[in-house]
């Protein structure tokens, strides 16, 4: 029996093989939407570059060459060179490491942050929702740029910083949306027979409540992950984010600011990629939400 | 007749507070005996199904006592307690969870509970509902109305409950189906011997499948009888009777009565 | 009997999916004269679809083909879109199972039924909203006044479904299409909804189709009755003798449902038989 027909059969055999056929089912549909295509390409594009970093054949992000700075893209510099003759094909390929963990931590901090917040309040209700939802309220209430500035002036301007400034300021839509899926499940037949078979909330939230919120909360993700990292890239334009000489995209484009005119690729090429891979995980987005969105069908 | 497995008196229960308070359910006594099938009947808005709830254990507060096999309940149940009333919904679509298996369906009530031999026990209870082993693996969207429905009943039959809540269980679905479900609920009651309640708003179904009936109208009981009663319009009460008439097909004549009431509503 | 108020030949409808075309509706054949006409089946058999391509309603990637379609001898079948909108509405109109979801929840409903008037007869204020007092008054509402600055939500199920009848009469159609029309209601307050319907009927002249999954319901109510399966039209009889019918799928459909005072030990369940989707 080929791997297809195994994944694809009416009778799975085992509790595995069922969710496996389930994920390549979604995976099936996934594939039939060239722009969800592309937008999974373009990140993973950015994962590999971002991996790859180290081991590709680059100059050294970092290597200034003062003879020949602010060249124009050419076979030797494909980007061309920045005011202190650095190549910025290779800074652009570093700098993804840098978005990518920004990224990458920030969806660790703020998924399970909103969902645990949102799915509590949801479930439990009473006084604790309120104060939650007050909580989150408060959050929401600020601008997210402003309070990341505040936030990273208050500790010291850098990479950790930025991070935690921008899980600060995005957790709380994630919990306004977990909540209000909980507010809706909370009545669900399939939750009520939960609580009939005794299941503990502890139970009811892990396996009934939180499976069913990831899915909108991930969609969310991906459809914000443009802001985060243009978020990041302000903070990094402003000189609060990555510190120099780490090749942050935003304070790439800050710098390449005074050269706009007679050397615009040195500002153009990091916001090319900020623009290329925000839209990538927006496209993704879009495309991810076809597939999981429980709404759907 | 043993000893009632069921015994609500005097239970009262109401939503909201102030002038937005509902009282749904008001004084209500009821006693079901041991391996029973008890109807209860009434238009929405009754509070048959809030009634069901509360016996279930999944109304928070209320006034009154409920007793289930003689012993006296709370909505904070032990396992134990939890373990003798399970109940079947209306909606065989939001009854299950949408990204579960029906084995992991079945399967977790028995791991709540902690009993042995899980996978013998989910093997036992699909076949009980007439489903096949090729179904175990299945999602619920991968089947029919009625095969949910039956992998419903067998959530609820895994633990071996003694009283059985059915909530409209057949009004979702197609006759040909409802058939085929109330035949399966007539022949588990019988090989398993449970108490049921069954909750409907259809007299013809109420009186096939249950041995004794309350007739309930804006949160109270208004009689109670056997099935062979209801079904041959014995019971006494005015609206009884009009519910009676009204649920054998369209009869104009029927309408004087009906104006009537309607504008008091 | 004179010129039929409707007339449908060799009705298909199909919707693409991914293993090639599926066809839900199957050569359906209709003639409506001024009746009450049931269309009964189960979910699936293509019973709703029909009623919505009468309307032009039929939801993409629907397709629909038909030989013929006639209404009031105007043949129907190829009109164009802007067409349609003429037609569906004014001479024909539709009622749907759940009111909640056909009306505005942030306008009374009285405006929402003037808007009718303006949209299909056009005329003054002052005349739309006599109106409107008097079709609330046609559907029994007794208070119409009252009636008339109420929001969709205030209503309870059966007032509402009243006030949608109310709206399709504005324009005074001569067939009404009603799909499921009281099976979200209760039994007493859906005897009320079928009165009216009735009245309109022998009133007005209207020629009804009331599309129902309950067979005993549409027995009692309807003049004739098409039962479908599988997207045809397995048997067609007078709803008088309903219990005659010879096709084993409505025998099947009459004999499992159960009936108050039924001792039969077991219902009879439908064993389907590939032939009858032939």
């Amino acid at each position: 029996m080929s791997a297809r027909a195994w994944l694809l059969s009416d009778m799975p055999g085992s509790r595995r093989q069922a969710s496996l056929g389930q994920w390549y089912r979604n995976w099936l549909s996934f594939k039939g939407n060239p722009l969800a295509m592309t937008g999974l390409a373009v990140v993973v594009f950015l994962v590999l570059v971002a991996i790859l970093a180290p081991i590709l054949p680059l100059q050294s992000p970092t290597a200034q060459a003062l003879a020949d700075r602010l060249q124009p893209p050419s076979a030797a510099h494909w980007f061309g060179t920045d005011e202190l003759g650095r190549d910025i094909l290779s800074r652009i390929a570093w700098g993804a490491r840098i978005t990518l963990t920004i990224v990458i931590m920030v969806v660790v901090i703020v998924v399970p942050l909103g969902l645990l917040v949102g799915t509590v309040s949801g479930y439990v209700g009473g006084p604790l929702d309120i104060v939650l939802m007050r909580v989150t309220d408060i959050f929401m209430a600020f601008p997210r740029l402003v309070l990341a500035l505040a936030f990273v002036a208050a500790i010291k301007p850098g990479l950790e910083s930025a991070i935690i400034a921008i899980a600060l300021t995005s957790w709380p839509p994630y919990a306004r949306i977990a909540r209000a899926e909980t507010l809706t499940l909370r009545q669900a037949d399939f939750v009520k027979a939960a609580r009939l078979q005794g299941a503990s909330p502890l139970r009811i939230l892990w396996n009934h409540i939180v499976p069913l919120c990831t899915a909108s909360v991930v969609v969310r993700m991906t459809l914000d992950m443009a802001g985060i990292i243009l978020t990041a890239a302000g903070l990094g334009f402003l000189g609060l984010g990555a510190q120099p000489p780490l090749p942050e995209w935003g304070a790439m484009i800050s710098t390449g600011r005074d050269y706009l005119l007679d050397q615009w690729w040195v500002a153009t090429i990091p916001g090319l990629a900020i623009f290329v891979v925000s839209l990538g995980f927006n496209l993704l987005g879009d495309g991810l939400r076809d597939v999981l969105d429980p709404k759907r069908s | 007749m043993s000893a009632a497995t069921v015994e609500i008196s005097g239970l009262s229960i109401s939503f909201g507070s102030g002038v937005r308070q509902i009282n749904a359910v008001k004084d209500v006594t009821l006693a079901v005996a041991d391996g029973e099938a008890f109807g209860l009947v009434g238009e929405s808005g009754s509070g048959k199904s809030t009634v069901l709830n509360a016996v279930a254990g999944l109304v928070d507060r209320y006034s009154g006592t409920i007793r289930v096999a003689g012993e006296a309940v709370t909505p904070k149940r032990s396992l134990a307690q939890r373990r003798l009333v399970q109940m079947v919904f209306q909606d065989p679509y939001g009854s299950l969870h949408p990204r579960q298996t029906v084995d992991k369906a079945l399967s977790d009530p028995a791991v709540i509970h902690g009993l042995d031999g899980i996978g013998a026990r989910v093997e036992r209870v699909l076949a009980d509902v007439g489903l096949k082993p090729e179904h175990r693996f299945r999602y619920p969207h991968e089947l029919s109305g009625g095969q949910r429905q039956r992998v419903a009943i067998a959530r609820a039959l895994i633990l071996e409950p003694r009283i059985l809540l059915l909530d409209e269980p057949t009004s979702a679905l197609d006759v040909s189906v409802q058939a085929e479900v109330l035949n399966l609920l007539r022949r588990l009651r019988i090989e398993h011997g449970f108490t049921s309640i069954m909750v409907s708003h259809n007299l013809a179904v109420v009186s096939y499948m249950c041995d004794r009936i309350a007739v309930m109208n804006r949160g109270r009981v208004l009689e109670t009888g056997t099935g062979d009663a209801l079904a041959k319009g014995q019971f006494v009460h005015a609206y009884s009777r009009q519910l009676f008439r009204a649920s054998s097909g369209y009869d104009r004549s029927l309408l004087g009565d009906l104006w009537q009431d309607a504008a008091e509503r | 009997m004179s010129e039929p108020v409707l007339e449908i030949r060799n009705l298909r409808i199909a919707f693409p999916t991914l293993r090639g075309s599926l066809e839900v509706v199957r050569g359906l054949d209709l003639t409506l004269g001024r009746e009450r006409l049931g269309i009964v089946g189960e979910s699936g058999s293509g019973k709703s679809l029909t009623g919505r391509a009468i309307m032009g309603l039929v939801p993409p990637p629907g397709r629909v083909s038909v030989d013929r379609m006639s209404f009031m001898g105007e043949d129907i079948s190829r009109l164009a879109p802007a067409d349609f909108v003429r037609l569906r509405g004014r001479r024909i109109s539709m009622v749907l199972q759940d009111p909640k979801f056909s009306l505005n929840p942030v306008m009374k409903v009285g405006r929402q039924i003037e808007e009718t008037y303006h949209l299909h007869v056009g005329g003054g204020r002052r005349q739309a909203y006599a109106r409107t007092l008097e079709v609330l008054a046609a559907v029994k509402i007794r208070d119409p006044e009252a009636v008339y600055h109420l929001y969709p939500h205030q209503l309870s199920g059966g007032m509402g479904q009243r006030v949608m009848i109310a709206m399709m009469l504005i324009p005074e159609p001569q067939l009404l299409i009603a799909d499921e029309p009281t099976s979200a209601l209760d039994v007493t307050i859906q005897l009320q909804v079928l009165a009216i319907l009735e009245d309109l009927v022998r009133e007005r002249g209207m020629s009804l189709i009331f599309i129902s999954h309950d067979l005993g319901l549409v027995a009692s109510f309807c003049d004739r009755v098409l039962i479908m399966y599988a997207g045809k039209v397995v048997e067609s009889c007078l709803a008088s003798e309903l219990d005659r019918v010879q096709h084993p799928y409505a025998r099947g459909l009459l004999s499992s449902v159960p009936r108050l005072g039924d001792d039969r030990p077991e219902l009879p369940t439908l064993e389907r038989d590939a032939e009858w989707a032939q």
